[in-house]
């Protein structure tokens, strides 16, 4: 057994949380190197680096947020992604009503009769939705994730016919943020749970309807609304974190301050958006102002020993 | 109280503990073992599945012990562990034969149609 391979063990090790590290590393790099002499391993493993970084990075959440916090703004985001999914997958994948839009599939073009393999993404988003509601969590968080690497090679591989008319990027990156928001926690796993996810699903639908009708109708290129409407009009990240902000700010007035933290978790996504939109528009250097005065306050607090606290009044 | 359905690395890790305490690389090759060399369990997902288990106090700590200026930590089941394995271990069991008894039905039926 190298010296190196300890080190490097022990470097993976740092990304726990300090309160696990405290309480398990040292176990943790028995079993690492006593796994590496068995194998006659002298370098780690990239399958095991990466699961403890995956483990370490859930340890993370699990400790800067409470399991109440993290499970309801899986919900939210399920929820939202979900009914997003299946508005995407109707009005423009699939639109199997004569359209009258000049975007009507050119011959050779698309996945079948839908617009593109943006299809497959959806339809994973759905049946992880579907399986989250009927109690299968496992699953639904395996074909959730599985959003991800298909969102991805729609992005690489968009001169293949079967992606040419692919969901723009901007819209694949809100549903993944929105997924890795689902997977960081477990509403399937309790009856409770279910029930937000099928209200946070209908909420969503509600939400996006009038939306959609309202983009579809003015279309200047169509007759009518019942045309293909535009991607960004069903995704704009910005509309969707105006409505979860609202839903923050309506729980927090009805004291319901766990509801309000999850939905500020779940409007981070939307925040991103805003974000690139602000440098985008030449508001870089404010920004990077406002991200470094904020993470000099972090590091000045945690480095003068005080942490802050938010406590309820007596 | 409904219980929910046991993934299979924590009835492996379960299972493993079941005669006696093991530490965690013994764990890991006992698991392999039992699934004849199925499920390699990662360290990551071991300690997860330990502290999830000892949560629900269906593991606990069985002492630890310096190797080779290593610290090796031994961890054994609670009786409400075995109690959680037997279920389990029934259930499997139950799903088995109950697939066996469809297959013999099926060749049953096989030999009479033909």
């Amino acid at each position: 057994m190298s010296a190196s391979l300890e080190r490097r063990y022990r470097a993976a090790l740092d990304w726990y949380p300090a309160e696990w590290r405290h309480a398990n590393a040292d176990a943790m790099l028995d079993t690492l190197l006593d796994e590496a002499e068995a194998t006659g391993r002298v370098k780690p493993a990239p399958a095991q680096t990466l699961n403890l970084l995956a483990f370490a990075a859930r340890e993370r959440i699990r400790t800067a947020m409470p399991v109440a916090v993290r499970d309801r703004s899986s919900a939210l985001a399920w929820g939202v992604g979900a009914a997003i999914s299946v508005v995407m997958f109707v009005c423009i994948e699939w639109a199997p009503w004569p359209t009258a839009d000049p975007r009507v599939l050119p011959p050779g073009v698309g996945l079948g009769p839908f617009m593109s393999a943006t299809t497959v993404v959806l339809g994973l988003w759905a049946a992880s939705f579907l399986a989250a509601l009927v109690g299968a969590g496992t699953i639904a968080r395996w074909i959730l994730a599985a959003t991800l690497p298909a969102s991805l090679a729609l992005v690489l591989f968009d001169t293949q016919p079967w992606a040419a008319l692919r969901a723009p990027s901007s819209s694949l990156l809100f549903l993944a943020l929105m997924a890795l928001i689902a997977l960081q926690g477990s509403p399937a796993a309790t009856a409770r749970g279910r029930a937000w996810l099928a209200v946070c699903a209908i909420g969503a639908t509600g939400f996006v309807l009038p939306g959609v009708v309202h983009a579809a109708a003015t279309r200047v290129s169509d007759d009518s609304w019942i045309s293909r409407i535009a991607w960004a009009d069903v995704t704009r990240p910005l509309y969707w974190g105006a409505a979860l902000l609202g839903v923050a700010l309506v729980a927090a007035i009805a004291r319901r301050l766990t509801w309000s933290a999850a939905a500020l978790v779940a409007v981070v996504p939307s925040l991103l958006f805003f974000a690139a939109l602000l440098v985008a528009s030449g508001g870089a250097v404010i920004l990077a102002v406002a991200i470094g005065v904020a993470t000099a306050a972090v590091v000045l607090v945690r480095r003068s020993g005080y942490r802050v606290v938010v406590q309820r009044r007596e | 109280m409904t219980t929910t359905e046991m993934r299979e690395p924590t009835f492996l890790v379960l299972a493993a503990l079941a005669d006696g305490r093991k530490h965690g690389y013994a764990l890991i090759a006992e698991a392999a073992e039992l699934s004849d060399g199925r499920v390699q369990l990662k360290v990551g997902t071991l300690y997860a599945a330990l502290d999830r288990l000892g949560e629900q106090n269906l593991v606990e700590g069985a002492g630890e012990e310096i190797v080779g200026g290593r610290l090796r930590r031994y961890y054994r089941l609670t009786n409400a562990g075995a109690a959680r394995l037997e279920q389990e271990a029934a259930r499997l069991a139950s799903n088995a034969a109950n697939a066996r008894a469809k297959l013999r039905g099926r060749s049953a039926g096989t030999v009479a149609s033909a």
